[in-house]
């Protein structure tokens, strides 16, 4: 009786063994995964603007699903900065710099040309730090990127399908194009034309009042209009409505624009998606992370976008869209 | 049938009942429920469907284009709903739409399993619902539920098989008998287990018990742990070698009773013929019930069958009547602690019996008698026989008083045929004559004695002494007033064998001091002197106060007849001795012992 006693204890103590075995080593080999992995989020413009805080909401969708990553967003707060601002911008970035050198982040993710421009390329070119940027417009080559430790995604407006969706609408193929007169736009206008392989004609005027002016000379002019960046010009005193029931009411050919912010001015917008941005940028610092290079991981575009249709202008054109459009669109109400 | 049999008979037929009970309790209460949340489940989900159809609705009215678009926007949403709700191939459990005009708008497509569903006329004639409201209903075996869609005046219908509705019932059900004929299973086999566990001990301790009934006490259960049985067995194994112990000291004091009781046996047997025998009976009264109580011999005795219920009075009847004021004064006496033992007379057809009573009679603590044990003798054989050996003792007394008057008158005889012999001239043969008739006068004055004693066979000494000497007196011719006799003696009672010899010894040591203690006309006294020392040793002097014995006289070596008799009387009758004292006058002295004498 007793050696059975000792025989069952004997077998209980083993399977008690075998049983931390198993643990112990699964804490051994796992152990390194249990260490924080520190990702930054460097935000060119504030967390206010909602282009950055939906870049950092599809940056922390992707990154909730990996354990022990502590994540740190912060901003360089540089909206509406110019060129003559540059000293700040700086200032912004070294700032930023320090944070990176005492906080000691294994990867740095930073959106919008700004941080590129000011933190990236003056401080951590080439340097052990890797980065991963999104939202620096059209081109990253200006930047020098990609780098050993650079890559990222470029952010590209749709053109190409915004013509697509607004040509059954028009009566020709000549395109217009109205925009505030700033580098970046000028820029924009350019690669929009080498986007499509075509002459648009573009104003880039500085004031409401003469984008009022332009804006209905262009109904005279061409086919269809793209509608640019109108916070980009000085809309002085005044109301915005007033400046979109101006639009409205003198449009009478198909308009379309790329920023969801000015859809309801324009016939079809097909909006970017900041979101794509930011979920792209924390899956590659996730592979970078764990251990690719950034060599290996090529510079993108991004690809999604959101349709409005503003129905408004649909009624008051005659246009009635296809049913394959309006299921992949959202509506902009008539009434 | 045993108690585990019992216990599991009874377990798995409890089990059994229950499981049936919760399977039909269950059967109903889940189909009640099922079909409360069938309602609910595809009431939901037709509401799904129709908050599918009124966003599309409501899209369709952000147009503002409403006729335009409706065809699109209806065909879209039968588009969307049929990816959502018909994605599997032969679905028996779907949603579809009926218009106002009763035309199927959408509908699975398969028909082999719900051919009607093609005729959607048809299906509204049959139903013959009004499709406008919201309801459910059975039909062939199917059960459907719908809602109207007010917007595009669509009706959205859910059907099901009434099987499939029950299936998850029935799959439950099926899954909650498995369980349940599990949890029966393992149950019967754990009370099994546990049932054989507990009984197994208490077949032992039944066998056991047979065992020990049939009286062996040899062998001992084992106790296998320290549960309840165990204690039980432990317990129960005490007790055998307790009751094994109280069996061999029973069986000891049977034996010990059967002792006492055959003891007792013989003794009632012994009692009852020495009762027989000696006619004794004994008896008990309660005296406050006045109930007598006889023992059969007492019925004997008083010639009452056995068995007669008796009381005081029953029992005073057969007193006879001159001794019932002699027995009711001894029995009240008795009753007032004065012991009672007397004898009486009863009578028993017409003739007398003498009885003696005796009795014991117990008080309270009051004194207050309450009941006496007593024995009734049979004593009518002794009276006869005491008046016979009274009538017999006066017989021979009388005869005895004869005797001795007789050999007085014949010793007297002889004294006066002697005393004739005398001359009238003294000589020496008329002394010895003379000293011969006073020793047949002793003799004889022992025999009147004894002649008038009450007792024939002892006499007054003192009495005998006073007539020995006035005949001595009378015989030596000498006036009492010359030698005066004086006696210091106890009047003792002595028998013949004593009396006759000290009769003697005195007839002859008086008539030497009347012979030869006076001379010449002297005067004198003699005294007689009698003391009874310790341990019955007789002393009696005769002094008198004469002229004493010559010088250098040695009376034991004298020739004297009379005192030779003397001598051999004292020493080789009596067993004494004689001392003689001359010093002043005569004394002598005798001393023997009376006891001895007697035996």
């Amino acid at each position: 009786m007793k050696k059975n006693r000792r025989s069952i204890f004997s077998k209980k103590m083993t399977i008690l063994l075998i049983f931390l075995l198993i643990v112990g080593v699964n804490d051994l080999a796992f152990g390194d995964n249990t260490s924080s992995q520190k990702v930054l989020y460097v935000a060119s413009y504030s967390f206010q603007y909602a282009w950055s805080s939906e870049i950092k909401a599809g940056i922390e969708s992707v990154l909730k699903s990996r354990k022990n990553v502590q994540f740190r967003p912060v901003s360089m707060d540089t909206m509406g900065m110019t060129s003559s601002d540059t000293v700040k911008i700086k200032k912004a970035a070294l700032g930023v710099k320090e944070l990176i050198e005492s906080w000691k982040p294994d990867i740095v993710i930073a959106s919008d040309d700004n941080a590129s421009k000011y933190l990236i390329v003056p401080y951590f070119i080439g340097s052990d730090l890797p980065f991963v940027f999104c939202g620096v417009n059209w081109d990253a080559s200006k930047y020098g990127f990609p780098t050993t430790n650079v890559t990222g995604m470029i952010e590209v407006q749709l053109a190409d399908q915004l013509i697509k969706y607004l040509s059954p609408y028009a009566k020709g193929n000549k395109i217009g194009s109205i925009r505030g007169d700033t580098m970046t736009n000028r820029t924009e206008a350019k690669f929009f034309e080498e986007l499509l392989g075509v002459k648009i004609k573009t104003y880039f005027v500085d004031n409401i009042a003469e984008w009022k002016i332009k804006f209905v000379q262009l109904h005279t002019e061409v086919d269809m209009i793209l509608v640019g960046d109108i916070d980009a010009v000085k809309i002085n005193d005044e109301p915005k409505k007033d400046v979109e029931k101006f639009m409205l009411d003198h449009t009478t050919i198909p308009t379309g624009c790329w920023d969801a912010h000015y859809k309801n001015n324009s016939l079809i917008t097909v909006g970017g998606i900041p979101k794509e941005q930011g979920e792209y940028a924390a899956q590659a610092a996730l592979e970078i992370l764990d251990g690719k290079s950034p060599m290996d991981i090529p510079i993108v575009r991004n690809k999604k976008a959101i349709i409005y249709l503003n129905m408004k202008l649909a009624k008051k054109l005659g246009i009635i869209f296809p049913m394959d459009l309006i299921d992949n669109a959202q509506l902009i109400p008539a009434n | 049938m045993s108690i585990k049999t019992k216990l599991l008979s009874l377990i798995i037929a409890s089990l059994v009942i229950g499981t049936i009970l919760i399977l039909v309790v269950a059967n109903n209460q889940l189909t009640l429920i099922v079909n409360e949340n069938q309602d609910i489940l595809y009431s939901e989900r037709i509401e799904t469907i129709i908050g599918i159809l009124q966003v599309y609705d409501d899209r369709l009215h952000t147009t503002g284009q409403v006729e335009a678009y409706i065809d699109g926007f209806k065909k879209s949403a039968i588009k969307t709903l049929r990816k959502s709700y018909y994605h599997q191939k032969d679905q028996i459990i779907f949603p579809f739409i009926i218009d106002h005009d009763g035309n199927m708008v959408m509908r699975p497509q398969f028909s082999a399993n719900a051919p009607r569903l093609a005729k959607p006329a048809e299906i509204k004639s049959i139903l013959q619902i009004d499709l406008e409201k919201s309801g459910s209903f059975e039909f062939e075996n199917r059960w459907y539920i719908y809602r109207h869609f007010s917007a595009w005046d669509w009706t959205v219908i859910y059907t099901i098989p009434i099987e499939s509705k029950s299936a998850n019932v029935r799959s439950f059900i099926n899954t909650l008998v498995s369980i349940m004929i599990g949890i029966t299973m393992f149950t019967i086999l754990a009370i099994w287990f546990a049932v054989t566990r507990i009984t197994r001990p208490i077949t032992k301790l039944v066998m056991r018990s047979s065992t020990i009934a049939n009286g062996d006490f040899s062998s001992e259960i084992e106790v296998i742990d320290s549960s309840e049985i165990g204690q039980l067995t432990r317990a129960f194994n005490r007790m055998a070698v307790a009751i094994n112990k109280k069996i061999l000291d029973l069986h000891r004091e049977v034996d010990a009773r059967k002792q006492v009781e055959n003891d007792l046996l013989k003794n009632q047997y012994y009692l009852s013929k020495a009762q027989e025998i000696g006619a004794i009976g004994t008896w008990e009264l309660d005296i406050l019930h006045n109930i007598l109580i006889w023992t059969e011999e007492n019925y004997k005795i008083f010639g009452v069958p056995y068995g007669t219920e008796m009381n005081y009075e029953s029992f005073l009847d057969r007193v006879h009547p001159d001794d019932r004021d002699y027995f009711n004064e001894k029995w009240r006496a008795g009753l007032n602690k004065v012991p009672y033992d007397i004898e009486h007379r009863i009578i028993i057809n017409d003739k007398v019996k003498w009885v003696r009573e005796k009795a014991d009679i117990e008080f309270d603590l009051d004194g207050k008698p309450l009941k006496a044990i007593g024995f009734t003798q049979d004593i009518t054989s002794f009276k006869l026989a005491e008046e016979q050996i009274k009538a017999s003792l006066v017989e021979k007394e009388t005869l005895l008083h004869e005797i001795h008057h007789r050999v007085k008158n014949n010793m007297q005889i002889i004294a006066s045929l002697l005393k004739l012999q005398l001359n009238r001239k003294k000589t020496h043969v008329d002394a010895i004559l003379k000293e011969n008739i006073s020793r047949v006068h002793a003799m004889a004055a022992i025999h009147d004695s004894l002649h008038q004693s009450e007792k024939l066979t002892e006499i007054g000494f003192k009495e005998y002494l006073q007539k020995l000497t006035q005949m001595l007196l009378q015989t030596y011719s000498i006036s009492p007033a010359k030698v005066v006799f004086s006696f210091d003696c106890e009047d003792r009672k002595l028998g013949f064998d004593i009396a006759n010899p000290l009769g003697l010894v005195l007839n002859e040591l008086i008539s030497n001091s009347l012979k030869y203690a006076f001379p010449d006309d002297r005067n004198g006294s003699i005294n007689i002197r009698s003391n009874i020392l310790e341990g019955e040793n007789y002393e009696l002097s005769i002094y008198d106060d004469g002229i004493g014995m010559p010088d250098g006289f040695d009376w034991k070596k004298t020739d004297s007849l009379g005192l030779k008799l003397v001598q051999n009387l004292v020493e080789n009758q009596l067993g004494g001795s004689i001392i003689l004292d001359g010093t002043k006058g005569t004394k002598f002295t005798i001393k023997f012992n009376l006891e001895s004498n007697y035996k």
